[in-house]
Parts: C-alpha cells; sequence; structure tokens
C-alpha cells in the first residue's frame, strides 16, 4: 500500500512480481529528464554531482569521517522514495552476490517479454562534463586480474566477528570496491559507476550487509563525533539514516501476500 | 596493467598471542584506474602470472575504486589546495585513501622468519590508462599492526 513499509528482496528472476514492479519504475525513471528522473539522481555520486563519500574527511572533527556506509545509505532512501513516487510500494532489490556469483539474469538480459530492459544500462547525459558524456553504461565482468566476489564465508566472518565500528566500516568498503572492479566498465569508475543499475542492486547489497551487522551490535554502534554530520545532498544526517525502520524498508528474503479471500 | 611492488624487509614484532594482524595502507593515490592490490609474504619469486590466492604466501588483498578519469576543467582533480579556516565543507574527492588487510593466517605462517617482505601485485583491467604520471599504487606508507 501507498506509504507503507516495504520489504527489500533479492534480485529475482525477470518474472517475479517485485523484479517486474521494480523494473516498471526503473523504465519510467529512465525517461524522465529532470530532477525526478535517473539521470540525475545517478548524477550525485560522481559526475556531476561528486557528493559520494569514500575517503574524505570532514573539517567539523578530528574522528575519521566514515560516511561511506550512511552517505550510501541515504542516498539509496532517495531513489527508493523517487521510484516509489512512479510504482507505489515498489523497493530496492539487493544482489547477493555470495549467492549469484555472476550479473544477475535480470540485469544482464537485453530484453524482456520483448521489451528492452531498463536493468542492462541506463544513458548517461552529462553535458556539463568535460568532455560531455551520452552514452549508454557499460561492463566487463570478471575481466580484471585478481578481481574476485565476496564469498558466504567471508561476509559471515566479517558480520559475525567483527564488532568494532570502523574495522567493520573499512572491510565491508573493501568487499565493496572488489565487486565495482569485477563488474568492470563503469563500475570501475567512480565518476560513472551510478549511472550502471546494477550499482544500485550491489549497494543494495551492502546496507543489507550493514543492516545484518546492526542486529548484531546495535544501531547504536556508531561514532558520536559523526551522528550529526550532513550526508549532502539528502538534508539528512547519520543519526537520520541508523535505523532503516525510520526510512521505511527491511529487509527479507522473501514475502508473499496472502489473499483475504479463499477457499474456505 | 600489472604492477608488482616489493617492501622491506622489516623487523616484525608478532607473537603467536596475537589475536589479529592487519596490514594497513595510508595515503593511498586513487587518481588511478581502478585495481586489486594482492599482497604475498616472503616470496621473492611470485610475479605478475603467479599471483593467486591459493599460493601459500599469500596473505590478502585489497581493491580500490578509482577515479579514472577526470571529467572537469582545469584543476579539478588537484586535490591538495589550501583551505581557508572557514571552509568546512568535506574535502575533495580524492582525498587519499586508507586501507586495511587482515593478514592474521599470513602472519602466523611467518612467526618463525623474523624478517618479513611483503609483495604486493597490483592489477587493473587491460584496457585501462593512467590520468597522470606514476606508479600505479602511489602511497604514503604502510604499517603492520597486531592486536591481543
Amino acid at each position: 500500500m501507498p506509504g507503507s513499509m516495504v520489504y527489500r528482496l533479492p534480485v529475482a528472476d525477470s518474472g517475479a512480481a517485485h523484479m517486474v514492479a521494480f523494473r516498471e519504475a526503473m523504465k519510467q525513471a529512465e525517461d524522465i529528464p529532470d530532477r525526478r528522473g535517473y539521470n540525475h539522481i545517478a548524477g550525485f555520486h560522481g559526475a556531476p554531482g561528486e557528493y559520494c563519500w569514500h575517503h574524505q574527511f570532514n573539517p567539523r572533527t578530528q574522528v575519521q569521517a566514515r560516511l561511506f556506509l550512511p552517505w550510501h545509505r541515504a542516498y539509496l532512501w532517495w531513489l527508493e522514495q523517487a521510484l516509489q513516487g512512479l510504482v507505489s510500494s515498489v523497493a530496492l532489490p539487493y544482489w547477493d552476490w555470495t549467492e549469484i556469483a555472476q550479473i544477475p539474469d535480470a540485469y544482464d538480459s537485453a530484453q524482456i517479454d520483448g521489451q528492452p530492459n531498463p536493468l542492462v544500462a541506463s544513458r548517461m547525459f552529462v553535458p556539463t562534463a568535460n568532455p560531455p558524456m551520452d552514452r549508454l553504461t557499460t561492463r566487463a565482468p570478471g575481466t580484471t586480474p585478481g578481481a574476485a566476489l565476496p564469498t558466504a564465508a567471508e561476509i559471515d566472518d566479517l558480520v559475525t566477528n567483527d564488532t568494532d565500528w570502523s574495522s567493520f566500516s573499512d572491510r565491508l568498503e573493501d568487499f565493496h570496491d572488489n565487486v565495482h572492479v569485477w563488474v568492470g566498465g563503469d563500475m570501475q569508475d567512480i565518476n560513472t559507476a551510478a549511472f550502471d543499475p546494477v550499482f544500485f542492486a550491489h549497494h543494495t547489497m551492502i546496507d543489507r550487509v550493514w543492516y545484518l551487522w546492526q542486529v548484531n551490535n546495535g544501531t547504536d554502534n556508531f561514532p558520536s563525533e559523526l551522528l550529526d554530520l550532513p550526508l549532502t545532498p539528502f538534508g539528512k544526517t547519520p543519526r537520520d539514516v541508523l535505523n532503516v525502520q525510520a526510512l521505511g524498508y527491511e529487509y527479507a528474503a522473501s514475502a508473499s501476500p496472502v489473499p483475504l479471500e479463499g477457499p474456505q | 596493467m600489472i604492477e608488482v611492488y616489493t617492501f622491506g624487509p622489516i623487523s616484525h614484532d608478532a607473537s603467536g598471542s596475537m589475536s589479529r594482524a592487519d596490514l594497513e595502507f595510508y595515503g593511498i593515490n586513487h587518481y588511478r584506474p581502478s585495481y586489486v592490490a594482492r599482497i604475498f609474504f616472503n616470496d621473492p619469486d611470485v610475479n605478475a602470472d603467479s599471483a593467486a590466492e591459493d599460493r601459500a604466501t599469500y596473505a590478502g588483498k585489497f581493491a580500490m575504486l578509482g577515479h579514472p578519469t577526470c571529467f572537469g576543467g582545469e584543476g579539478h582533480c588537484v586535490s591538495d589546495e589550501p583551505r581557508s579556516r572557514f571552509d568546512d565543507r568535506p574535502s575533495h574527492p580524492l582525498t587519499r585513501a586508507f586501507k586495511r588487510v587482515v593478514v592474521t593466517d599470513a602472519l602466523r605462517r611467518c612467526l618463525d622468519e623474523p624478517q618479513l617482505r611483503i609483495t604486493v601485485v597490483v592489477s587493473s583491467a587491460p584496457d585501462s590508462e593512467m590520468p597522470e604520471e606514476g606508479p600505479l599504487l602511489d602511497l604514503y606508507g604502510m604499517q603492520l599492526t597486531t592486536f591481543r
């Protein structure tokens, strides 16, 4: 129902109900050229906005500003809200690369049911870039020597055994970097990565791993010095994004609506 | 593009009582193509062809999501501009990075070897290009840290 909390579910076959809804929302978003559209929102990360948080420091605190996870959580929330404005109750799916060790079919098939698949690529349009960008995104999975997708054992160890925020954040960001390098193409360039729709499936998985860690270690396991720093341009702070329920979503493995009418 | 770097030898003070060992990389320049850095301990023979995670001397790896191109005007990718004391905006996107690699198991295998040489095999996509002159792995320093 519109306005209800949503469950983010794993990336599934293209025919799964939540993938159909997500694909429809993305198709519409990619066709919108203004601030509501995918191109505009993708441009927050690298070109042209350059708001993404990876290794920067913030002069307001001496503490290393590990804002990689909260900034990207706010980013996902922003896109999800925009998509829900197009298709109510749609949620971002997560690509669990520990189970699907390849580009998921739903993001790799050029066409689905005879229609172009909006999850294969998007058109980057950044006329202010030097030189201007106006092309479809590309990938080259598995072509960088040494690049590999994280394994279930690695993520289980991280979530279960690393209770220190800074270590957890650093290590999860590195697993994240590995996936970017493995996917290749535009995903290997911080300036263009978010224009590839698989970026958000990947980052939703990263956010889910943080969520799973929070289940074990609490939502308050976060440096107090960083709680009120701005997460530009989203109008939120880390304090605002620690509890995913406050952002309107949770993570689940599956969700099957039960009809109210049926055999008695 | 693959480059191989060897650092050390260093004397380490690790003991069997450590619970964890981290190899820390400071001040990494990521105005570079994205790459993977695979790390080996005391293995002078490892090279671009033999660097594999199942090699006995493998210690760990890190990946770097890079800025392989500049999309701005002149000065856009210069990250060391002086800042006003009133400027509390976030630092430049090319602020140098920190990485840590958990190397506990690999260091345990080297406890009987007082000297440690660290070889790092750095590989980027075959068609990658450097946006500026310099080594692929450009950093300010490394540190081996153990914890009890």
